[in-house]
């Protein structure tokens, strides 16, 4: 009997498990890696315009090969390692072959782009190492926190770890080639020993990883997971959930069916589930505080200034504050689809607006959340554009007012499922008149406040339209009943 | 009975000796269990919840490793099935573990690439009869279509040793009858053993030639149906009529619940063509009756 059919039933996995449902994002990068390559080859010299396409081919090796290792582990499922002939086993070759291809590629690609002589077994060693790295991450993903932590511990144990570094680059001279071996095979064990065999201990792994991978890919759709979903991290939600229960207790106890504020106080919470404003504070909170200790870590380690740091990555902060302060705003609606069942309940319960006055309240609740992030992340990017010199940050805020007037009054009778299409429109919309508008100023000399004064001009009847249009709306819950 | 796969012998498919498995931080769920399955028996496996039926069935199947004990499936430790035994086994899950982002015909692709025989006419009859979109994601299938597609996979390669985790929770009236008489129609003429978990009882009196109850992490009495029915009854007197009792008729007390004013309750099972003497307080049990008592 051949095995052809099961290598092949287990590479095609990856493109047979695709997400059909929002085809539009792969379409995007697709485009995106098209056309800077067309650009490349127009606007560059001819001696770097042919290396646009080669990186590009390398990022989309990269990007092929980490796709197929986290779907060839996800495959790797405990019961079928155990109770199906031969699964763990193809799993494993398929890797390997996965690996070998990956390594070969992108070792020709790297050569491409620089073909020194006598350099391909160092490429040759550092991709292997590479794709192993990556299937790795695919299965850690705290991996990836190395990559940020090779520099401050390089300093630190750099005069410690110097006589071995010698060592090894006089044993890698003396012997490349049984060294590139030797290593390669190390490289190939690690990516079989990625895979396992069923057994207690894969089970409880698998079911922590699909328990990500759900919580992922329910981010993906719009649907915001409970935080006690990000398994490995449980313990340390436990002091979110006593402040969220007591914010409950605080809510349940002032309770007034005869004040829409307190009504929309407890609808709030089920409505904006996973994505409430104090979730959502919280999170910000516990972010923030870990970028800080991170940069104050790093700048302490290395000796960097922050002066440096701001002048070259001002603008990069600036676009994630913003990311941080503006993207869930914008989302928010999309959480109603999520509590459709118990919407209907909630209408039922005393003191709870109908028709029109609850399709105000509720785009009010959308609107107070989306403001006071707004005017926070405003604030944030004045003290960043102070610090690095750069008011044009500010484009970022006017930037997002025509999208919350689109995004925050649509009407949620006729809403459809979110897809993750539907999830990171608004914030690619975001971005590029961002975008257009730090061009605008920056390139063509358009004043700010005339920038922000054409913002305003379109968001404000923009705005005044859709709110008429979605007071007049049928009656907002249960969302998603006439889509 | 005989099957060109399975032929016939009296070597267990499945045997269970002395084991013991806890989790981690967690009490014992298998306390030294005994546990032997024929070939060509169909055995369905009763306990409350919590009792440990899952883990049971995961320990005979290999997924869990017990801390004391062997487990032999075919003759070969458990934990070290070759491909050729692993072939002869099928196990629908109690929670669905199909890759979600196949659609079925994918996912019935993808596993018959692994195994050696697979009888794609019995696919493609139970797909059509169960009414299953072959091209509509799975994650996109109802529950019950999901322990239906699961069931499917498991039958697929015609296995010898069945193992289904409460197969038929999330399937209504209709969709339990149709499972059933696959299992009988299908899996009963080819001599396989099946073990299956429920708490449906009435799906046990129509496919279930034996029943094995587990009760505080063994299996507390396994014997055929017809003879739990016809043999087990439930008598009622003072202690001392009741020890006499059960020694004149060579009975095996398997549970008594003490009475008021020194009376008790004997659960029994007598011997083959034993007689009841006249005047004795003695009940007929059926199946619900024995659910309670013995789990």
């Amino acid at each position: 009997m051949t095995h052809a059919p099961r290598y092949s039933q287990v590479l095609l996995a990856v493109w047979r498990q695709r997400d059909l449902s929002s085809p539009w994002g792969r379409r995007v990068i697709a485009a995106l890696l098209v056309l800077s390559a067309v650009a490349g080859l127009i606007w560059l010299p001819r001696e770097a315009a042919w290396r646009v396409p080669l990186v590009e081919l390398i990022v989309v090796v990269l990007g092929l090969w980490m796709a197929v290792a986290a779907n060839l582990l996800e495959q790797n499922h405990p019961t079928a390692a155990r109770t199906v002939p031969g699964h763990a086993r193809t799993l494993k070759r398929a890797a390997l072959l996965g690996w070998a291809l990956c390594t070969v590629l992108f070792t020709l690609l790297a050569w491409a782009l620089m073909p020194a002589t006598g350099l391909w077994p160092v490429l040759l060693l550092c991709s292997g190492f590479l794709s192993a790295f990556l299937l790795w991450t695919t299965r850690l993903v705290w991996l990836w926190l190395l990559t940020i932590l090779v520099s401050p511990l390089s300093l630190a144990f750099g005069a410690s770890l110097a006589p071995a570094r010698r060592a090894l680059a006089a044993l890698w001279e003396s012997h490349t080639y049984e060294v590139l071996l030797a290593c390669l095979l190390f490289q190939a064990w690690l990516v079989v020993r990625a895979f396992a065999d069923g057994g207690a201990r894969h089970q409880a792994r698998y079911a922590t990883q699909a328990l990500m991978r759900r919580s992922m890919q329910m981010q993906l759709e719009g649907k915001a997971p409970a935080m006690n979903a990000w398994a490995p991290f449980e313990p340390l939600t436990r002091p979110f959930v006593r402040i969220l229960s007591a914010w409950l207790r605080h809510v349940l106890d002032r309770a007034d069916n005869t004040r829409l504020r307190s009504v929309m106080a407890r609808a709030e919470i089920v409505l904006h589930g996973q994505q409430h404003w104090l979730r959502y504070v919280l999170t910000i909170g516990v972010i923030a505080a870990a970028v800080v200790m991170l940069f104050t870590v790093v700048l302490t380690t290395t000796g960097v200034s922050l002066a440096l740091v701001l002048k070259h990555g001002g603008v990069g902060m600036g676009i994630g504050i913003a990311s941080a302060g503006l993207n869930p705003g914008f989302t928010t609606p999309n959480m109603l689809w999520q509590s459709r069942r118990e919407q209907a309940l909630l209408q039922l319960l005393p003191g709870m607006p109908q028709g029109r006055a609850l399709n105000v309240a509720l785009a009010r609740l959308h609107w107070r959340d989306f403001i006071a992030g707004w005017l926070l992340t405003t604030l944030l990017l004045v003290a960043l554009g102070v610090a690095i010199g750069n008011q044009l940050l500010l484009c970022l805020s006017l930037a997002a007012l025509p999208i919350a007037a689109l995004t925050l009054t649509r009407r949620p009778a006729l809403m459809r499922a979110p897809t993750a299409m539907i999830m990171v429109a608004p914030s690619f919309l975001f971005l590029a008149l961002a975008g257009l508008l730090y061009v605008l100023a920056r390139d063509l000399g358009v004043p700010l406040w005339l920038n922000g004064l054409v913002t305003l001009a379109v968001s404000a009847p923009l705005l005044a339209w859709r709110w008429r249009r979605l007071a007049a709306a049928p009656t907002a819950l249960p969302a998603g009943r006439l889509a | 009975m005989t099957s060109p796969h399975f032929p016939h012998t009296e070597t267990p498919s499945a045997e269970l000796h002395g084991v013991s498995l806890a989790y981690p931080k967690g009490d014992l769920v298998l306390k030294g269990l005994d546990w032997q399955l024929l070939p060509g028996q169909v055995v369905g496996l009763l306990g409350r919840n919590g009792a440990g039926k899952t883990t049971l069935l995961e320990a005979l199947l290999g997924l869990r490793e017990p801390q004391a004990g062997t487990v032999q499936l075919f003759g070969q430790d458990a934990q070290l099935l070759d491909d050729a035994t692993r072939a002869r086994i099928g196990y629908v899950p109690q929670h669905s573990d199909l890759f979600e982002g196949f659609t079925p015909a994918q996912l019935l692709a993808y596993f018959r690439s692994f195994y050696p025989r697979w009888n794609e006419a019995k696919v493609e009859g139970l797909l059509s009869r169960w009414d299953i979109a072959r091209d509509k994601p799975i994650r996109k299938l109802s529950g019950g279509q999901k322990q239906r597609l699961s069931i499917i996979r498991a039958l697929a390669h015609e296995p010898d040793l069945l193992v289904l985790d409460e197969p038929v929770a999330s399937l209504d009236p209709a969709g339990r009858r149709d499972f059933l008489r696959e299992l009988v129609g299908e899996v009963l003429d080819r001599g396989a053993t099946v073990v299956f978990s429920t708490h449906i009882l009435s799906d046990l009196e129509r496919v279930a030639f034996n029943l094995a109850f587990m009760s505080e992490g063994r299996i507390a009495l396994q014997a055929p149906l017809d003879d739990l029915l016809e043999q087990v009854r439930a008598f009622t007197g003072t202690v001392t009529e009741m020890a006499t009792l059960m020694t004149r008729l060579n009975a095996q007390p398997l549970k008594r619940t003490p009475l008021e004013a020194g009376r008790e309750r004997v659960l029994a099972r007598l011997p083959a063509a034993a007689t009841v003497p006249v005047g004795v307080a003695v009940d007929r049990v059926n199946l619900d009756d024995l659910f309670a008592e013995l789990t």
